[in-house]
């Protein structure tokens, strides 16, 4: 459906998240548990994913999130991808009919400088 | 190239994740890259204590990025009475045994171990804006900086008679739980000569385009597997309030001889005892009523005794969209379908008002001026049969002159006609958005 092509690589991260997370979360089962740092332990030997915090298109680029992952790493993953695919691929769909495929409706809502940004979000992640 | 990994085996649907929740049966085309950890950054210069009341969309997103983006000098407190999410979209689904509520159930635990939101399961009694405190049932006092409430929607009564029992078979189902395995029961007893009656109330109401998807999805049902039946759609509003072309193919179209669709019908009564729905055009008879009431914001907002209700004539909250902050009270913001503003009322959409009020929020913990052109965006895929969907979406951009989010590029757009395709992205979508608000 999408001309964003897949990433087929990463089963082994997820299969190894998915364990951490099953471990993180059969410690915490208390309630009212006080604010509490992230679970490094669980992560400890892995690859973190730190994001870029002050980003300036971060925002922008949260619209994304929904149907792309948070911060893109989600099924029709954006996270590191060149800026330079995203906003072409953008500048494609902006032109298309947007009733054709929902992401042209959003590829028409920003403007040049906005997909800019969000190509470079994605390309840092 | 799509590449197929199965992935029912992991058991994943223990944890409530919600990337994991597509695969009863269906198969998830692409997995990967779903879940790299990530750290929580440090000060960020953003200090302070944020109470967050509600998890569902809008909540738990708020409670999540408030973590992600301000970092470990914001403290986050998500109050939640109920340990179990069932998630509303996809529910419809439900009714016909597409999908079990357990598949649509999220908790909080990701939230506590992987982003440091201390989750209370609790419920408040009380909100002091001058003193900045939430008081609990348990009776605890908490302090605040910066309050967030996301209650979501409560209903208005609906006049019903006939006999106890009768009575309470009339359900909405308009908040997943235990009415949705209601609704289902009874949609599962129909034979091929019953009516299922949808009653839809004026808008505004949450998920636009869902009673239209319930009546598409019960009418297919009825079709494949009770070889007949009837639906009756009564609108209180003058037409289809989205996706009206969409609809109008499926009503005329697709669900031809089963739906009758009907505009202006404004619910009076239903006599439970006699399967009768009164309205203001005439009376409906049919042998499930599903009756979904007139919406109100959640009663934290319509009973706050503080005045956040001070829109729509007491029904909504009024908020200023660049921080969702009360138009009542400042420190206080307000977010998903209890605010009053010009976005529908649905989680796809939440989830993006979250974001924006957690960035402002962060902005001005920090002391600093808040983003001035905030942008959200609706999306909202809907199956139309077993194995079709259209989807409808808009973005919305922050307009100065009217201090309200308008409809910008293409406008509210529907999708050209329900597919397989739209169907298979459906999947993907929801696996993403729950996991973009629990995982």
């Amino acid at each position: 459906m999408n001309s964003i092509s897949f990433k087929t690589t990463r089963i082994t991260i997820l299969l190894c998240s998915l364990l951490a997370i099953i471990a993180a979360a059969c410690r915490n089962e208390i309630e009212q548990t006080p604010p509490v740092p992230i679970n490094l332990e669980a992560s400890a030997n892995r690859s973190f994913r730190v994001i870029i915090n002050d980003h300036p298109g971060r925002i922008l680029a949260s619209n994304c999130f929904q149907c792309h992952g948070t911060n893109g790493t989600g099924l029709e993953h954006l996270a590191g991808k060149s800026a330079n695919e995203i906003v072409s691929e953008l500048r494609e769909m902006s032109a298309k009919n947007p009733r054709a495929e929902i992401m042209n409706v959003h590829a028409q809502a920003y403007t040049a400088d906005e997909i800019k940004l969000i190509g470079d979000f994605f390309s840092k992640q | 190239m799509k590449r197929r990994v199965f992935i029912n085996s992991l058991g994943a649907s223990a944890l409530g994740l919600g990337i994991m929740q597509d695969t009863f049966g269906h198969e998830i085309n692409e997995v990967n890259n779903i879940h790299s950890l990530i750290q929580i950054p440090g000060n960020t210069t953003a200090t302070g204590r944020v109470i967050v009341i509600g998890g569902g969309m809008a909540g738990t997103t708020a409670a999540k990025y408030l973590r992600l983006w301000g970092g470990t000098g914001v403290e986050v407190t998500l109050i939640e009475p109920n340990a179990t999410y069932y998630s509303n979209i996809f529910s419809n689904m439900v009714l016909v045994g597409e999908r079990t509520l357990e598949q649509l159930s999220f908790n909080y635990n990701l939230l506590r171990t992987k982003y440091g939101v201390s989750v209370m399961q609790n419920s408040v009694t009380g909100i002091n804006p001058i003193g900045k405190t939430v008081t609990l049932n348990s009776g605890k006092v908490l302090q605040y900086d910066k309050l967030v409430i996301a209650p979501g929607i409560d209903f208005e009564p609906i006049q019903i008679i006939g006999s106890a029992i009768n009575q309470s078979k009339i359900v909405h189902a308009w908040k997943a739980g235990q009415q949705t395995t209601y609704l289902k029961n009874q949609i599962q007893a129909m034979t091929n000569k019953d009516t299922f009656i949808i009653a839809i109330p004026p808008k505004p109401y949450r998920c636009p385009p869902g009673p239209y998807e319930r009546a598409c999805i019960v009418a297919d049902y009825l079709k494949r597997v009770k070889g007949g039946g009837k639906v009756i759609i009564l609108d209180a509003n003058p037409s289809i309030q989205a996706e009206p072309e969409n609809f109008s193919n499926a009503f005329n179209n697709t669900h031809k001889g089963i739906i009758t669709y009907v505009p202006n019908a404004t619910l009076i009564s239903i006599d439970a005892d006699k399967g009768l729905v009164n309205t203001n055009i005439g009376t409906f008879s049919g042998k499930v009523i599903n009756a979904i009431p007139i919406h109100k914001a959640g009663s934290l907002i319509t009973n706050s005794g503080i005045g956040l209700a001070n829109a729509n004539n007491g029904k909504w909250a009024g908020v200023n969209v660049l921080t969702y902050e009360s138009t009542a009270y400042e420190s206080i913001h307000i977010i998903g379908d209890a605010s009053s503003t010009t976005q529908p009322k649905a989680g796809h959409i939440a989830n993006a008002e979250a974001k924006v009020c957690a960035d402002a929020i962060i902005h001005l913990l920090k002391g600093e001026s808040v983003n001035p052109s905030p942008i959200t965006n609706s999306a909202c895929f809907t199956p139309i049969t077993k194995s079709t969907a259209s989807w409808l979406s808009v973005v919305f951009r922050y307009d100065p002159i009217t201090k309200t989010m308008v409809p910008t590029g293409s406008g509210v757009t529907e999708s050209l006609g329900a597919t397989k395709d739209n169907y298979d992205d459906m999947l993907k979508w929801f696996s993403n958005l729950m996991s973009d608000t629990f995982a």
